[in-house]
């Protein structure tokens, strides 16, 4: 049976409890158990496809539901269950922005359709030297040429970049101008080198010199990639977000147990209260993460550029205010296993890390707020 | 931006008495003319938590020719008889320079506690062997079941002839993979408060029967072990004191590790490397130590740790005129450790991406790494070891409330 929500006129309300949804999160939790650290390509990608996964990410007229709410959804059940995968950039990020672009353009087209049923997956280059995301005004530079262009790029662990089939990578022409070049894995293997995240995310810099690429290569430019860009970085933030609620409600629930089973001075810890109040505060920092995802979501698609990036920069803070303090209180509760790399405790602490520094800490996210 | 703590490297006025300003230009002259660059350099890089057994050694032997190696420890015993502030400030002086802690499992615990309460046989025979880290010791009290109620271990020692045969498992022990010998708790008895069955032993871990596992931490590095014991024979003039008072002598040596859970300088140090991070990082197109943002967030924390540094001298200052308190111990051990991970978090904030990459052979793309991931991660366990931070309060209100 698929779980993919039925085809709706209108998105649901932010906080409105929808049973369509609910169902799709329910069904989407059970089918991953045991999931995490395994291969995603072979092991979670038909899975999530049979449930409708990423087809509900597809706009309304092709069936899609919910936008960045169901992404969301999506995003915070596999995070919670360990899962580090390309969902979030390639399914909630990139194949939605290439999906706003009108152009009559075939092979864009396939593109697409290949993205929205899950038969490939595309990342997009966000970072160069600098520690935040260079997207409007990137050092790689796109330059003209008989028939075509020469990029020299240098791009910085991109997200699956030596998985994806597809990159997106953010580019300046001589003129200044902002635009977006499309790679092709396949032609670019030679142009990536290899590196593991914290978190265990598979990345790759990325080096080009004058390499070649058509006209149909660059798909946006001037406006329109700048309008494509900022939303791309909105909706990944927003996905992010969702994913470190996931990671932090694993954090919590994993604490709760803990504190309840593990006995010193012959009774269990949850009988200290100096502990009971620090989880009932680590529960709290949790709802407010909740809150603030649900509306960073509602907002990608909802609102326009500025209140959009606004709203997620706020919410952003939010929410990595709160994974730092989750993730240290958790391994802190548990004492020496909390250090020791076999638990899953480590890799969701590890995980909130990484996504608490995609965009910068929770002070980048405050400039951008007020900015 | 200027280091605020720098001007607390002693030159600040009225803190120091002219023999000890001297003292530390004679530490700093001799650090800076006989600390191996390499060594110093494997510290700074942040890539080695732990220092290496080898930096160590190294630096234990240059510090011996010096009469320095044991410098926590009396003259009586091969020490050079530090007052409480040249000690901190040897200590202060070696670890901004980045020269590698010596193994304190031996300097500053097993070797007081023989002090006190060994035979006059196990002074002779282990005291110097720690100086020169002919023996390099792990400690041995943590056990699955047994973290924070340490009194409840059950790793049994029984009596045979002139043998305690031992069984069980300790847990999280730093260093035993490179250890030679391991100060342990076990239990002889099982009657009464469990406190009182509890005896010292110092074992070989060449003895057959002990099997070493390396236990990986969540910064991907091996620093502590399982240690198992099965029909491990203990000869009894390895026993410390009497049977039973181990733990009289554990709390002695537990009041030793917090009170000489200072380190101030490699606080100074971490910060230096903090600073330069914010430096050569660029965010936003500008650099990290230009971002409002962030400079208030350093400035705060150089605040914290001048004035940790500070409570840290006053409380030497007050032990040294016969004023200690028992507050002074778990307060330390708590300042000390959350300043440790504050610095470290805000490393990890001052990289930001460019930390990311995890332990990367080649950081071409990505220099300078310096492991600021890794070391946040790792940096965790401070308010967990020594007593954790919840127990040292316990501790503290326990003292203040009743
Ligand atoms: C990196 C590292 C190195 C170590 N090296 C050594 C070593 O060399 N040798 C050795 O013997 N041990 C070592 N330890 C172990 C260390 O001493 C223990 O981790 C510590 O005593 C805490 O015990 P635990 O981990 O079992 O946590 P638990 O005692 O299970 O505690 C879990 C959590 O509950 C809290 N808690 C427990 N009781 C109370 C209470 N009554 N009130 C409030 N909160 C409470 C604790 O503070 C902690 O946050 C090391 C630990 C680490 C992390």
């Amino acid at each position: 049976m698929s779980a993919r929500p039925e085809a709706q006129a209108a998105a649901p309300l932010a906080f409105q409890p929808d049973e369509s949804l609910e169902t799709f999160s329910d069904m989407l939790a059970r089918s991953i158990v045991g999931k995490a650290g395994k291969d995603w390509r072979t092991e979670l990608w038909p899975t999530l496809a049979e449930l409708g996964a990423f087809a509900a990410l597809a706009p309304e007229e092709r069936g899609g539901y919910g936008g960045a709410h169901t992404a969301a959804i999506a995003c915070r059940v596999l995070a919670q269950a360990g899962i580090v995968s390309p969902f979030a950039i390639s399914a909630a990020t990139v194949a939605r922005a290439l999906a706003q672009i009108d152009r009559a353009d075939e092979r864009l087209g396939t593109i697409v359709r290949s993205l929205e049923d899950s038969a490939a997956v595309a990342t997009i280059a966000l970072h160069e030297e600098d520690a935040l995301p260079s997207l409007l005004d990137p050092k790689s530079v796109l330059v003209r040429d008989a028939g075509g262009y020469r990029l020299t790029a240098r791009k910085r662990m991109v997200a699956f970049g030596a998985e994806a089939d597809w990159m997106l990578v953010p580019v300046r022409s001589a003129a200044g101008g902002t635009g977006i070049a499309l790679i092709e894995r396949a032609k670019a293997m030679g142009a990536l080198k290899p590196c593991t995240l914290i978190d265990g995310t598979p990345a790759a810099d990325l080096e080009l010199t004058e390499y070649p690429l058509r006209e149909a290569d660059v798909l946006a430019t001037g406006e329109e990639a700048r309008r494509l860009l900022l939303w791309m970085a909105d909706a990944f933030a927003a996905a992010q977000c969702a994913e470190s609620v996931g990671a932090m409600r694993a954090l919590v629930n994993t604490t709760a147990e803990y504190l309840g089973t593990r006995k010193q001075f012959g009774q269990p810890l949850s009988a200290n209260q100096a502990l009971r109040h620090r989880f009932v505060d680590m529960e709290i920092m949790l709802a407010k993460a909740e809150t603030m995802a649900t509306v960073a979501a509602a907002a990608v698609d909802a609102e326009d550029a500025d209140d959009r990036r606004r709203i997620v920069a706020t919410a952003r803070y939010i929410v990595t205010r709160s994974a730092w303090k989750v993730s240290q209180e958790a391994l802190q509760m548990h004492g020496a296993i909390g250090m020791a790399n076999e638990t899953p405790l480590g890799r969701y602490f590890k995980r909130l890390l990484a996504l608490s520094l995609w965009f910068g800490d929770e002070d980048a996210s405050l400039n951008a707020a007020f900015a | 931006m200027k280091m605020t703590i720098g001007t607390l490297g002693g030159t600040m006025k009225g803190l120091f008495t002219p023999e000890e300003q001297a003292f530390r230009e004679e530490v700093r002259a001799f650090v800076r003319e006989n600390l191996p660059p390499d060594v110093a350099e494997r510290l700074k890089s942040g890539s080695h938590p732990v220092p290496l057994r080898s930096d160590v050694q190294r630096w234990t032997e240059i510090l011996h020719k010096r009469g320095w190696a044991a410098y926590p420890w009396p003259k009586e015993y091969g020490g050079p008889g530090f007052t409480p502030v040249e000690r901190y400030i040897f200590e202060d002086e070696c670890a901004m320079a980045g020269a590698p802690e010596l193994v304190p499992f031996g300097l500053k615990m097993v070797g007081p506690v023989i002090m006190k309460y060994g035979s006059d046989h196990q002074k002779a025979y282990f005291l110097p062997r720690i100086v020169r880290l002919e023996h390099f010791w792990c400690q041995g009290y943590s056990e699955p079941g047994s973290g924070s109620d340490l009194a409840s271990l059950r790793t049994r020692a029984v009596l045979k002839g002139d043998r305690y045969v031992v069984d069980g498992q300790k847990v999280w022990t730093t260093s035993a993979h490179e250890a030679d010998w391991i100060f342990c708790l076990v239990r002889t008895s099982t009657e009464g408060k469990p406190q009182n069955g509890i005896t010292f032993l110092l074992i070989d871990l060449r003895t057959p029967g002990i099997t070493i596992r390396p236990i990986i931490t969540i910064d991907g590095r091996h620093e502590i072990n399982e240690v198992w014991f099965e029909n491990v024979e203990v000869p009894v003039e390895n026993r410390v004191g009497e049977e039973g008072k181990g733990w009289t002598y554990a709390k002695y040596l537990l009041e030793h590790e917090r009170l000489n859970f200072g380190g101030m300088g490699f606080c100074k140090r971490e910060l230096a490397r903090l600073h330069e991070m914010a430096r050569t990082t660029m965010r936003g197109g500008k650099r990290v130590i230009d971002d409002p943002l962030f400079r208030t967030r350093l400035a705060a924390l150089e605040a914290e740790l001048a004035t940790i540094d500070l409570t840290n001298l006053r409380f030497l200052r007050e032990a040294q005129a016969g004023r200690q308190s028992a507050l002074h111990a778990p307060v330390l051990k708590i300042m000390s450790s959350e300043m440790q991970q504050a610095i470290s978090e805000l490393q990890l904030r001052a990289l930001g991406t460019t930390a990311l990459p995890f332990m990367p052979s080649d950081a071409a793309t990505n220099r300078p790494h310096q492991y600021a991931a890794e070391n946040y991660c790792n940096m965790r366990k401070t308010t967990i070891y020594a007593g954790s931070n919840e127990i040292q309060r316990n501790i503290a209100a326990k003292g203040l409330l009743g």
